[in-house]
């Protein structure tokens, strides 16, 4: 009899694809250096950092470590490898195929996505045009951060999100940053959009906007990361124009973002209530109580708009579940040891 | 004798064809300088109006223009497509010196292409505007010495390969 193997944790986050997106955009003297690391030390690595006249670093697992010009990790500064100007300004042309007139609105932002999903931040001097910033330049330092996609991470809170065969609550994810929240939405998303099967639940037409493209994780418009066949992402939209837009044009029912918090986000989340769409989200705080302070999130939990809240930490590792609470009851829906 | 004539109209033959040659060079440099305007016209739109990346959009263009500038569009986009580390204007300068080989245009034509090359993909759109307009400006002017160039040359280089041939022949015989 056969049967079907998850992929493990660093087959699923390192597929071939991914590891070649980020070598790609980083200058051929780096490209030796990352490619020469051992597998295991790069399936742990979550940010690879380029600062121009310092040594270049990698940090994962709540640890950093130098990558020295021989392509090893290493704790001692002095055999580290030191950015050049040159490595930072190749590297940045490299990330966007030699067009940055292509990324100029995602420069003003100050990060950028490449192949394979991973976001680069990006920091130099902002050049400002009446108080607002045109564009970056005089790049300093890069920040590639790898996206890790961990299917079946939202496994064991599946069934609480679900409310039936073909619904779902309106469910709010609280995490401190780094803790895992994009990552579980992401994995909620692509759940609820293919279905999941051991649980009856069919799977429903998902609406995502990704305003800062780190759910669907999206290149030239197409998703790297795995979201499920039913659903459509808006990429690089603002949350609040973007919801009214999928409300309108995709009959989605559900619509995910991440990080709401805007004034504007307020209304347009009434609405898509208003027209019976359900909604997953998530917002940076430490616990109910937390999220209840704040301006946005807080008036649609008082307003009992989110029935399900899960809240996350990094107490186990990233991603670790502390508590599924019933908002409605405040009641905590006990069962979770962690993600 | 019948050898000795022979050997005259070859002589002939060869230095004036060796002369419309030389004359073929600047219709041809005109013809490619033409052809680059069109090209920069064609990667103008793409990189400002529609945003498209430098690889794609040259491979789109690459498949529209003439002989011979297409194989130097086409070797530029092979490059970007690679993904080998090299920057657009690396990919630029590769592709400058392969096309040496084919095409007719001169060192100046070449430098003014290669400076165009710095800047290509490098910076925002209101720059890439700039730089697009700087290099039409200067071919436009290249093309206006070049029809110069050809219209003072293009009939002496005809008539001197003839009066050449003849005069070697005088003096042989």
């Amino acid at each position: 009899m056969y049967t079907y193997e998850k992929p493990g944790p660093a087959e699923a986050s390192w597929p071939k694809g991914k590891y070649r997106a980020i070598l790609d955009s980083v200058p051929v003297n780096i490209r030796k250096m990352i490619a020469g690391l051992p597998q295991r030390n790069l399936e742990n690595i979550e940010e690879f950092r380029l600062k121009v006249g310092a040594p270049f670093i990698v940090y994962g697992g709540g640890d950093s470590f130098f990558i020295t010009r021989d392509g090893h990790l290493s704790r001692d500064m002095t055999g580290a490898y030191i950015v050049t100007r040159e490595d930072t300004e190749k590297a940045l042309q490299l990330m966007c195929d030699c067009s940055i007139y292509s990324i100029e609105d995602e420069l003003r932002e100050g990060y950028i996505t490449i192949r394979g999903g991973h976001r680069v931040g990006v920091v130099g001097k902002a050049v400002t045009e009446g108080g607002r910033v045109r564009t970056i330049k005089d790049i300093s330092g890069l920040n590639i951060r790898v996206s890790r996609q961990v299917i079946g991470c939202a496994d064991p809170l599946m069934p609480r999100i679900l409310r039936g065969r073909d619904g779902i609550h309106n469910t709010l994810i609280i995490s401190p940053p780094q803790c895992g929240k994009t990552t579980l939405l992401r994995d909620i998303i692509r759940q609820l959009s293919d279905g999941v099967p051991a649980l009856n639940f069919t799977g429903m037409k998902v609406g995502v906007v990704d305003e800062r493209s780190e759910l669907a994780g999206c290149y030239q418009g197409v998703p790297q990361n795995i979201i499920g066949i039913r659903t459509d992402v808006l990429d690089a939209c603002p949350k609040a124009q973007g919801i009214m837009m999928l409300i309108r044009a995709m009959s989605p029912m559900v619509i995910a973002t991440d990080e709401l918090g805007r004034p504007e986000d307020l209304m347009a989340i009434e609405e898509a209530v208003r027209a019976g769409v359900r909604i997953i989200t998530t917002v940076h705080g430490w616990n109910l109580e937390d999220a209840m302070q704040k301006p946005v999130i807080g008036k649609l939990l008082r307003d009992g708009v989110f029935e399900r809240a899960v809240v996350l930490s990094r107490r186990r590792g990233p991603g670790t579940v502390e508590q599924v609470i019933d908002v409605g009851a405040r009641k905590i829906l006990r069962g979770f040891g962690g993600a | 004798m019948m050898v000795k004539l022979i050997g005259c109209i070859v002589i002939i033959a060869c230095s004036t064809s060796g002369g419309y040659l030389l004359a073929s060079g600047y219709t041809k440099r005109i013809r490619e300088l033409r052809a680059f305007q069109h090209a920069l016209q064609c990667l103008e739109s793409e990189i400002l109006f529609t945003l498209t990346p430098l690889p794609q959009a040259v491979k789109k263009i690459a498949a529209r223009l003439d002989k011979p500038i297409d194989r130097f569009f086409a070797f530029f986009g092979q490059v970007l497509e690679q993904r080998a580390g090299h920057t657009a204007e690396e990919a630029w300068d590769m592709a400058i010196g392969k096309a040496r080989g084919f095409l007719c245009l001169d060192r100046e034509d070449l430098d003014i292409i290669r400076g165009f090359g710095k800047n290509l993909g490098s910076t925002d759109r209101a720059n890439q505007e700039k730089c697009f307009r700087l290099v039409k400006y200067q071919l436009q002017e290249q093309l206006v010495k070049a029809e110069e160039k050809r219209n003072k040359n293009e009939k002496l280089c005809k008539n001197l390969g003839f009066l050449l041939g003849a005069a070697l022949v005088i003096l042989l015989v």
